[in-house]
């Protein structure tokens, strides 16, 4: 047997690791994937006042520090037992769907994109936004660019800071939003659905126009059954900030729908020996290793998944955009029909994307968001407390148990990408044996399309590690798996 | 905006990785006057286009894994040869090569002169604020190369002015005009530059007087000053030598703050 090290990551470095074990034939045996893992965050937890938390966990990942903001918040809240009032509710949702705009628009346009718009076999140096931008327009470039400082600013009226917002607080919020910055919103709003009703155009003029793109979407190569995850609104819409967590089968049937507190009786975490990273899996189907089917408990919790459990979208545009998307798909437009087509999260993105912009300008029409009324004190403590948001890349859980003083006295946080641990191996395994066939030398093209198979994920090693697939060094070592000899390396970044 | 930045970067719970906030903070203690703004920025790739927007020049601070240094170990590299380093590439994010070419495909100012000192870390994966000692110590020597980076680059970017040439009176001017304020009523700038203030300081020395021997400066002869040669004068192209602005019609040429030539 011959070992494959796809190494993109190696832990000295900083990147990945993708071990693909080859028989002698040139089969396929295994494949795993690596990454670091940043420690201690637990431990670093512990002792600090439960309100620090949502300042704190912002400094974990620069990616989404937005999302750990807002579930470090909610669990702060609950270990206080204060429902917030209403105008805070509001505002932290309108800052956080003015988030996800900025957040998905660097995705589809710099990370995911790219492979549709440049062709995914384009060389390396044209595959990535200025290759986008050169084939789409420099208007598209500067509207990216205005659509995250329009993301930017919404979350800086809001939270207080661009990067790292601070407002949140145990029983609400601590900053004001005055009539003026209202109106400001409101103008940053429209220009985010204009900019989305763009980004519209130009999924459907450049990548479902051309016929190949859609059928490698619906590739055997990057399909995988598996349960779905995402937080549902009291109407079964997808909602980012708030809701239940609902789970659904690979054939679309509802497994479970839970209150954000109860996860631990649904999740559960398995731990393979050769990475630090966990496998959360459900609980009560059960770990049957990284296989998908209706009797394994690998979920996927992303864009894809989000529309997969949701009974559809809570704004006209994106609702038309959801049916759209399932009609092409699965040629049943309510969405009841599951897509496992993991390069469709892309579609599903967009979805979101159009999603985020329409109740960023809905939710800034409402003029409670200038009320007074944006904080409710705590005044006693329940010392445990579970807040859930749906991170752009995953459901995030922060869980914090506290003494009376309110010090944590214990922290468990399950990140995005973290849920999508397993399905992200198991898409590379599909890829590699897709491509890595006797005698066939493994190229930069190969090792681009098992990298698409998890790019579609938007994973973000930033929980884990600084550095990261989309722009990571890239190595892969071909070992003969009897004896660990080297036979081939390809390299890119380094 | 100001013309120099020092862009420091990093996350202040990570370990080493609190170098780039370390030093960010010690450098806006102790001001850098006019020229050179020090930002701790935790981010990365189209973040860091608003910040790069128009600078003259740009000097990262961060913590770098290379594996080929001991730890504490202090690079200097140009940001051309730069080794992805943790907080300069990202998953979700463009690198900073990409960031810049991006900038420049918009027609935004990329700077065109970026440097990088970056110190060889040891852990930057356990959260914790307490840097390993090795990196600790090499917070002072980065201080230092901050410093000695904005000094060469304050030397070039720098109005000298002669001290005895003294701005134009402008208190009777017709017309309303006002000293020009671009080259603050002498009619000429140092071609060499940018700020009034430390116009006379001289370059050697940067205005100490003494030499690293501690002896007078051979250029100054110990006075810290300097006197602007003709050579580097150009005539002001706000108000064209007359030294104030709007320039009145009814002024003629030799009432000019700056006539070339003549002194």
């Amino acid at each position: 047997m011959k070992q494959i090290l796809i190494d993109p990551i190696t832990r000295l470095e900083g990147h990945g690791k993708i071990h693909l074990f080859v028989k002698d034939d040139g089969e396929l045996a295994n494949c795993y994937f690596q990454v670091p893992e940043l420690r201690g965050f637990e431990v670093f937890a512990i002792g600090r006042p439960v309100e620090e938390m949502a300042r704190i966990t912002t400094r974990i990942c620069g990616v989404c520090p937005d999302a750990h903001h807002l579930a470090a918040a909610k669990a702060a809240d609950a270990v206080y037992g204060i429902t917030i009032p209403s105008a805070a509710r509001k505002l932290r949702e309108l800052m956080y769907n003015a988030f996800y705009a900025g957040d998905h628009t660097t995705h589809f346009y710099a990370l995911g994109g790219p492979d549709f718009v440049c062709g995914p076999d384009a060389p390396p140096a044209e595959r990535n936004i200025l290759g986008v931008v050169a084939k789409v327009g420099l208007d598209a470039g500067k509207a990216v660019i205005a659509q995250r400082a329009a993301g930017q600013r919404v979350i800086e009226i809001i939270g207080g800071k661009k990067i790292h917002p601070v407002t949140a607080i145990p029983g609400g919020n601590s900053k004001r939003v005055t009539k003026e910055e209202q109106q400001e919103i409101i103008k940053l709003g429209e220009q985010m659905v204009e900019f989305a009703k763009f980004t519209i155009k130009v999924l459907n003029d450049v990548v479902l126009a051309n016929k190949g793109y859609v059928d490698l979407i619906l590739s055997d190569m990057f399909t995988h059954k598996t349960y779905n995850m995402g937080l549902v609104d009291a109407n079964g819409k997808t909602n980012f900030y708030d809701g239940k967590v609902r789970v659904t089968a690979p054939d679309g049937s509802k497994h479970a729908e839970y209150e954000p507190k109860d996860y631990l009786e649904y999740v559960a975490e398995h731990v393979e020996p050769y990475s630090y990273l966990k496998y959360p899996y459900l609980k009560k189907v059960g770990w049957k290793g990284l296989v998908d089917g209706m009797d394994s408990g690998v979920y996927k919790a992303t864009p894809l998944s989000r529309c997969n459990v949701a009974d559809g979208m809570a704004t006209p545009l994106a609702q038309a955009e959801y049916e759209r998307m399932y009609e092409t798909l699965t040629g049943d437009r309510t969405g009841k029909t599951p897509i496992h087509s993991t390069l469709a999260t892309h579609w599903a993105r967009v979805v979101e994307l159009v999603f985020a912009a329409e109740a960023t300008l809905q939710q800034a029409k409402d003029d409670e968001i200038t009320s007074d009324k944006i904080l409710n004190p705590p005044t006693g403590i329940v010392g445990e407390g579970v807040g859930i948001v749906e991170a752009p890349r995953g459901t995030l859980t922060h869980h914090y148990k506290t003494d009376k003083n309110g010090i944590v006295t214990e922290a468990n946080l399950i990140v995005g990408t973290t849920n999508n641990n397993a399905p992200i191996s198991m898409s590379i395994k599909k890829a590699a044996e897709g491509l890595i066939k006797k005698g066939v030398k493994v190229t930069d093209g190969m090792l681009n399309r098992i990298e698409m198979g998890f790019r579609a994920y938007d994973p973000c090693f930033g929980c884990a590690t600084h550095t990261l697939p989309g722009e990571m060094p890239l190595e892969v070592i071909v070992h003969a798996a009897e004896n660990g000899e080297v036979i081939q390396v390809v390299r890119r970044n380094f | 905006m100001k013309p120099l930045l020092v862009l420091c970067l990093g996350n202040d719970i990570l370990s080493d990785d609190a170098l780039g906030p370390a030093v960010a903070k010690r450098l806006n203690g102790n001001g850098f006057g006019a020229n050179v703004e020090v930002i701790f920025a935790p981010t990365a790739g189209f973040g860091l286009l608003d910040l790069l927007k128009g600078r003259k020049a740009v000097l990262i601070v961060d913590a770098i894994i290379t594996g080929k240094a001991d730890p504490g170990t202090v690079h200097f590299f140009p940001a051309g040869i730069l080794t992805p380093s943790y907080n300069l590439i990202n998953s979700h994010q463009i690198n900073l090569p990409t960031a810049l070419e991006l900038g420049k495909q918009l027609g935004m100012a990329m700077p065109s002169d970026i440097q990088v000192v970056a110190v060889e870390a040891q852990d930057v994966e356990t959260f914790g604020e307490k840097m390993t000692p090795p990196i600790e110590k090499a917070v002072e020597t980065v201080l230092t190369a901050v410093k000695s980076w904005a000094d060469s680059k304050m030397r070039k970017d720098v109005i000298r002015m002669a001290p005895d040439d003294k701005a134009r009176n402008t208190s009777n001017l017709p017309g309303g005009a006002q000293a020009c304020p671009a080259c603050q009523g002498r009619g000429w700038i140092d071609n060499r530059c940018a700020t009034p203030e430390a116009s006379d300081l001289c370059s050697v020395c940067n205005g100490k007087g003494f030499d690293a021997g501690g002896k007078d400066c051979y250029a100054c002869h110990g006075t810290g000053r300097i006197e602007v040669r003709q050579v580097d004068k150009t005539v002001c192209s706000k108000c064209r030598g007359a030294g104030v602005y709007p320039v009145p019609p009814s002024m003629t040429g030799d009432q000019f703050a700056y006539r070339p030539g003549k002194r």
